[in-house]
């Protein structure tokens, strides 16, 4: 069912939310001011279109949906983020496969576009159009011919000014149809022209380190930073460098955040049945209640305790 | 009995549906104020048409099954060609029977056509000059000795005349026979002397693909249609297409949709309640997406904006 969203959200947690369906998994605000971002979505019969608009920098956890291929490019000249250690151009694009996980970072203001495209569909107008064997590589940047990339993103900021200017826009199906078949055609046009830089395989190592440290965080976020490596099959040297690179913070930091960032929803919305602070810390397993404190004021600009007696005062 | 008809267009539908071919569509391809004048003449077992446009256009016709069908340029003038082939006043075209084609013209353009039943036109062939006038399988293009083509063309042009200003004459049982007469043995002395121009192996392939390209188009009278669906269907790549379009329309096949498309959402347009549609519904409907792009495009083809359209109430 075609349709489409525009929202502004004040909240991390939403946004995360809201693109969940679109494959990010995990969200962690890195900046440390107010956090504000844009998000437009468009669902047509297949295709799924996205624009953000971020004001703080962050590290979203993707993993793209299962069938489908994300095309990521960067909108208006801002800068864009890094996707799966990828960093794009204006004039360039990004493809990942179905299933890839990737970590995308930015490191500041942002906005870029991105599409989804199921793959059989791909596969299939691809070769249609190409007349010849169509398929796209699992990871890679591309740098289209101009007037190809342009045409694609003019269609994606028409479909996207469309939705953020009427609300139900793009329900029509046959608008909705019409508009896919250009996109396709678009994309398939930069993706048979283009030059790519497939990812090297030193690279995609990297990217699957990253990928199943993330998962180990979810599992067992306990363990110690060298017993992580060692479940990986890496040296700790090594998940350092990944991190370093691609999360722009040591193994040991990247957890930390994530759990002050899981502490502070917890206590935003722990009512009158949670009302110690170190209850909530104690259900993430940070002991050191001292320095934890310090730690959250330095991120969040308030002692625990103040955000917990904000919680409860709006959940009552 | 034999009768004929002169009339004046500014409609291009209009224009399109009074034309003699089943299911012509045209498509305006180039700016300004559409005029046309078409003249039909049918005698006893000759039906003729004399045809004025003076926009771009590009129109599709199919042959009446069972009639050996001709045309010819009037006078000399933009471009018009028909399956990529050039008419000229002094070359004309032996269409295949019941067939298709494309005839597109680069502006202000006139022709003339001729019909007789198939068996008729072989039985003349055979008498008069000994040839075989059975309609080819794809049109060809014939190049008549200039004295007998000029014949035809004032015998073509006297039949309009009467038609325009004495067409009592025309309605005259023995008069018409006697017109037809002269017009058969004209067409006939034409293709007596020929040389055919003969379509390469490729241009045998094109067709092909523009016949597919046609039926999808045609199945699809009222839905605007996009090049990739449009490959998937027809077993051709964008490229093949591409060249294929370029033979026979004069662009490529995305210009040329999106020109269909335009004038499928005029009629949308034209069609719609001003109070209960959006110029934007309906420009979204049929894939205009950059709406300020669209109405100066809208503007430039139709001499009014897509809005002023809307508000004018179906007759």
């Amino acid at each position: 069912m075609p349709g489409s969203r525009a929202s502004v959200f004040g909240e991390a947690e939403q946004f995360q939310a809201a693109l969940g369906v679109d494959g990010v998994a995990e969200f962690l605000v890195t900046g440390h001011r107010a956090f504000r971002a844009r998000l437009t979505q468009v669902a047509l019969d297949r295709v799924r279109l996205l624009a953000a608009d971020e004001a703080q920098p962050r590290i979203a956890f993707v993993s793209v949906p299962a069938g489908m291929v994300l095309v990521a490019f960067p909108v208006d000249g801002g800068p864009s983020p890094s996707w799966g250690g990828i960093e794009l151009r204006t004039g360039e694009m990004t493809t990942f496969g179905r299933g890839e996980r990737l970590h995308s970072r930015t490191l500041g203001p942002c906005r870029w576009g991105a599409i989804q495209i199921p793959e059989d569909q791909l596969a299939r107008y691809g070769c249609a159009l190409t007349g010849s064997g169509f398929a796209v590589a699992s990871a890679a940047r591309w740098r289209p011919p101009r007037a190809e990339l342009t045409q694609l993103r003019r269609l994606h900021s028409a479909a996207v000014r469309m939705a953020e200017a009427r609300a139900g826009a793009l329900t029509d199906p046959e608008a909705a149809h019409g508009l896919e078949q250009q996109l396709l055609h678009a994309l398939i046009d930069c993706l048979s022209t283009g030059q790519a830089d497939n990812e090297t395989s030193a690279a995609r190592r990297h990217r699957g380190i990253l990928a199943r440290f993330e998962d180990l965080l979810a599992a067992e976020s306990s363990l110690r930073i060298a017993e992580m490596s060692a479940a990986l099959g890496a040296s700790e040297r090594l998940l350092r460098e990944c991190c370093n690179r691609q999360l722009g913070m040591s193994p040991s930091l990247y957890r930390r955040r994530r759990l002050l960032q899981q502490l502070h929803r917890a206590l935003q919305d722990a009512c009158g049945d949670v009302t110690s602070v170190s209850l909530v810390a104690e259900r993430y397993r940070l002991r050191d209640l001292g320095r934890l404190a310090a730690n959250y004021r330095t991120v969040y600009g308030e002692l625990p305790s103040a955000t917990l007696r904000r919680g409860s005062t709006r959940g009552r | 009995m034999p009768s004929s008809a002169v009339r004046t267009f500014s409609d291009p539908d209009e224009y399109a549906a009074s034309i003699r071919a089943a299911n012509t569509e045209l498509t305006v391809t180039g700016h300004g104020r559409f005029a046309a004048k078409l003249i039909r003449i049918d005698l006893h077992r000759l039906w003729m048409q004399r045809a004025l446009d003076n926009l771009p256009r590009i129109t599709h016709p199919t042959n009446i099954a069972g009639r050996a069908v001709f045309s010819f340029r009037i006078r000399p003038g933009a471009g018009l060609l028909t399956n990529g082939l050039e008419m000229q006043p002094t070359n004309i075209i032996c269409h295949s029977e019941g067939q298709s084609y494309y005839r597109r013209s680069a502006g202000l353009a006139s022709y003339a056509s001729m019909s007789l039943p198939v068996a008729v036109m072989i039985s003349h062939g055979a008498a008069m000059a000994g040839i075989d006038l059975t309609p080819p399988k794809d049109p060809l293009i014939h190049i008549p000795r200039s004295s007998a083509m000029a014949k035809l063309q004032r015998l073509h042009a006297v039949a309009g005349d009467l038609a325009e200003n004495n067409p009592e004459i025309i309605a005259n049982p023995e008069a018409a026979r006697a017109v037809e007469q002269a017009l058969v043995e004209a067409l006939v002395a034409c293709l007596a002397n020929r040389q055919i121009s003969e379509n390469s192996l490729a241009q045998g392939q094109h067709s092909i693909v523009m016949r597919r390209f046609r039926r999808i188009v045609e199945e699809n009278p009222e839905r605007p249609l996009y090049i990739p669906e449009i490959c998937e269907a027809i077993r051709a790549s964008a490229r093949t297409l591409r060249i294929c379009c370029q033979e026979h329309l004069g662009m490529g096949p995305k210009r040329y949709l999106a020109l269909r498309r335009m004038g499928l959402v005029r009629r949308a347009l034209h069609e719609a309640a001003p109070d209960a549609a959006s110029v934007t519904d309906i420009a979204t409907r049929f894939g205009f997406w950059q709406l300020g792009r669209f109405a100066v495009e809208y503007q430039a083809l139709f001499g009014e904006p897509p809005s002023a359209t809307l508000r004018r109430q179906p007759e």
